[in-house]
């Protein structure tokens, strides 16, 4: 009895840690898509032969979004130029409530000059996030001000391939290092 | 000499000490922000904070970060504690104090005015400098 016990729970926690690792299913996952941004609109499509890393977060976000952010930004200033030019970062605002395409373009530019900005209505934006497994919920606001609430979203940084795939993903807090060899290795390919 | 042991008495009391104290340089457009340091507790007895206080904003709050289905959640905590003879980090991706509604965009090495209540009533000021966001390696 007890080594069935036993084998049950090793099975359940196989499934909890492959059901983990799994949150972001990335091969049946991505596509291509068109988003308002901060450079007119953007188009997945058009950016065959370029890496684009995708960050779904919100700019009221005072921690998780811009320590990726700032995190891919340092890698990305790190890499020769030659590998840079070939990659795009795109971060797009869940809370539309609150992020103009402005505010937006003066968010991005702290991190980058190059980095874009979009954001679209909730519709279009559940659309895209669904696609590539994003996650996010806006919390009811606390308090008597409507303009504060916090969001919930998944922190990991998509990477699409110079192919137009989803690839690959920078978890938050991922050592530098090894963000930059997924990149490096991505930039890499030839078409 | 009694006035000399209320001194001592208070002073291991109050024995908590703030290093790497810092407030996070965000797009001048942020209207929120985190600050972050350690706290270490030298007395015998767990301390907790329980608020923090500045006037470069319209609310501060203690914040955690939990990883739940996948996704980052940001909550308010009532208190911080600092266990005795340990410590407690505030750190990005985890317990900070968020400063929400900044009276004015933050500069880089300006320095925030913050007090911290503990549960004990004791109070400490401290001026974080704003710093840039320091990348992991």
């Amino acid at each position: 009895m007890k080594k069935i016990l036993l084998v049950a729970f090793a099975l359940l926690l196989l499934i909890g840690v492959r059901a983990y690792l799994w949150q972001y299913d990335l091969a049946s996952q991505g596509g291509d898509f068109a988003i308002n941004s901060t450079t007119g609109v953007f188009k997945l499509k058009e950016n065959r032969g370029k890496v684009v890393v995708i960050y779904f977060g919100y700019r009221y976000c005072p921690d998780v979004c811009p320590t990726t952010l700032a995190q891919i930004a340092t890698v990305k200033r790190k890499l020769p130029a030659d590998l840079q030019k070939n990659m795009q970062i795109l971060f797009i605002s869940v809370d539309p409530k609150r992020d103009s395409l402005p505010v937006l373009a003066e968010y991005v530019k702290f991190f980058d000059e190059d980095f874009v900005g979009a954001t679209a209505s909730k519709t279009a934006i559940d659309k895209i996030a669904k696609m590539y497994g994003a996650k996010y919920v806006i919390n009811p606001p606390k308090g008597e001000d409507p303009k504060t609430y916090t969001v919930d979203h998944s922190t990991a940084a998509f990477i699409v391939n110079k192919a137009g795939k989803l690839v690959d993903a920078i978890e938050h807090n991922e050592p530098q290092a090894m963000v930059m060899a997924k990149l490096i290795n991505y930039l890499k390919e030839t078409l | 000499m009694k006035f000399l042991t209320l001194i001592l008495l208070s002073f291991n009391c109050y024995a908590i000490n703030i290093t790497e104290e810092r407030v996070r340089l965000l797009p001048p457009s942020s209207p929120a922000t985190g600050v972050f340091m350690t706290l270490t507790n030298a007395s015998k007895q767990d301390r907790f904070l329980i608020k923090a206080l500045s006037d470069r904003a319209k609310k501060v709050e203690l914040h955690n970060h939990i990883m739940e289905g996948g996704m980052m959640k940001m909550r308010e905590v009532e208190k911080i504690k600092i266990p005795a003879k340990g410590k407690v980090t505030l750190k990005p991706g985890g317990l900070h104090i968020m400063l929400i509604g900044l009276s004015k965009p933050l500069q880089e090495g300006e320095k925030i005015p913050l007090t911290l209540v503990f549960k004990d009533g004791l109070k400490k000021a401290i001026e974080p400098e704003v710093k840039k966001i320091k990348v992991q390696h």
